[in-house]
């Protein structure tokens, strides 16, 4: 019995010394079940609009905003999780600006700032379609915690494998929830009920 | 005699194959792809395929005249992570369905001639292993759509 106390007792210690590692962690990655803020979390960034205007982070300062990063060559993936982003909004009935839905690309190299416009005006809502330079796009891509990598396709072509989570800030510009690919859209409608409400 | 030979082929195919006839077993519904941005060079299809016989089979090569090339590509999510790679096939095993949709298995069009208009219907042609050619046509709907209406 006395053996087994101490076993939990160097349980617990080893669970508060991972828990202080994971705190102490400069850039945490973003967790679903996080319903604290972590503060070095997200922006400021400043990117290309479609219109080729630079864009500024404080442009969604003040409303909640679904962020989502991909890439125009992308079939399947990009615009499966921004139909599903624009079906949810839908779904919420609190108006297209109950949450802007950003998406930025991980292909600077292809992605001009048209073609982002002309891809993310294909769903019926307004979208806001990000690119930039190289270095502008690595920047952002580290301040969100997103993993992008180009891998070459049969016929000299190229996709990018890429984090696909869409991740969710709230009005105050801090990191509130995650939405997976492979979530259902019944909790992802409750995440972004709260997000809203 | 040379009619007794030609019987004893028909016997002898006849003992090997009791099942039904592998090539009626193959059967593609529902095929769609999504709309696609004016200067967007590749696009998705998504379809269904039945396979009633008792044989397996496999997909073995998808063609179009709107893209330059039609491949099979698997979409995979590990830790949040997605990736698309090309499948040399997709095995269609005897009695079973294989539905390609979002997220999953597709067939991914690169090199597309032109946008993808909803509305507009994308003749293709899918070999398969045993069945031999089958001919599609794949509706394309908006691109915030999920799917066709079943």
């Amino acid at each position: 019995m006395r053996r087994v106390r101490i076993l939990l007792w160097v349980i617990t210690a080893l669970a508060a010394l991972l828990a202080i590692g994971i705190a102490l962690r400069p850039k945490a990655a973003p967790d679903s079940a996080t319903s604290s803020p972590l503060p070095a979390f997200g922006g400021p960034f400043t990117l290309t609009a479609s219109n080729g205007q630079p864009f500024s982070s404080a442009k969604l300062a003040g409303a909640p905003y679904a962020i989502f990063f991909g890439f125009t060559h992308c079939p399947d993936v990009c615009p499966t999780t921004l139909a599903r982003l624009a079906r949810l909004r839908k779904a919420l009935g609190r108006g297209d600006e109950a949450f802007a839905i950003v998406f930025v690309s991980v292909d600077p190299e292809r992605d001009t700032p048209a073609d982002m416009g002309r891809y993310s005006g294909l769903f019926g809502t307004p979208v806001i379609g990000l690119t930039g330079s190289a270095a502008a796009i690595d920047g952002v891509k580290k301040q969100y915690g997103i993993y992008s990598k180009k891998v070459a396709q049969p016929g000299g072509d190229y996709a990018v494998d890429h984090t696909a989570t869409v991740l969710l800030f709230d009005r105050a510009g801090h990191f509130a929830a995650t939405i997976a690919t492979d979530e259902g859209d019944a909790p992802a409608l409750d995440k972004l009920k709260a997000l809203t409400g | 005699m040379r009619q007794r030979v030609v019987l004893a082929g028909a016997l002898l195919l006849a003992a090997c194959k009791p099942a039904t006839p592998p090539v009626a077993s193959i059967d593609v519904r529902d095929a769609w792809a999504r709309e696609t941005a004016p200067g967007q060079s590749s696009g998705a299809v998504y379809l269904t395929i039945v396979n009633s016989g008792s044989n397996g089979d496999k997909l073995v090569s998808v063609s179009t005249p709107r893209a330059r090339m039609a491949m099979l590509h698997g979409s995979s999510n590990a830790g949040g992570v997605v990736a698309m790679r090309m499948m040399d096939d997709l095995p269609i095993p005897g009695t079973q369905t294989v539905t390609l949709a979002p997220l999953g298995t597709h067939i991914m069009l690169t090199g597309l001639a032109g946008p993808l208009h909803a509305g507009d219907r994308i003749p293709l042609t899918m070999r398969f292993a045993h069945a031999g050619a089958r001919q599609v046509d794949a509706a394309v709907l908006p691109a915030g759509s999920s799917g066709p209406a079943r």
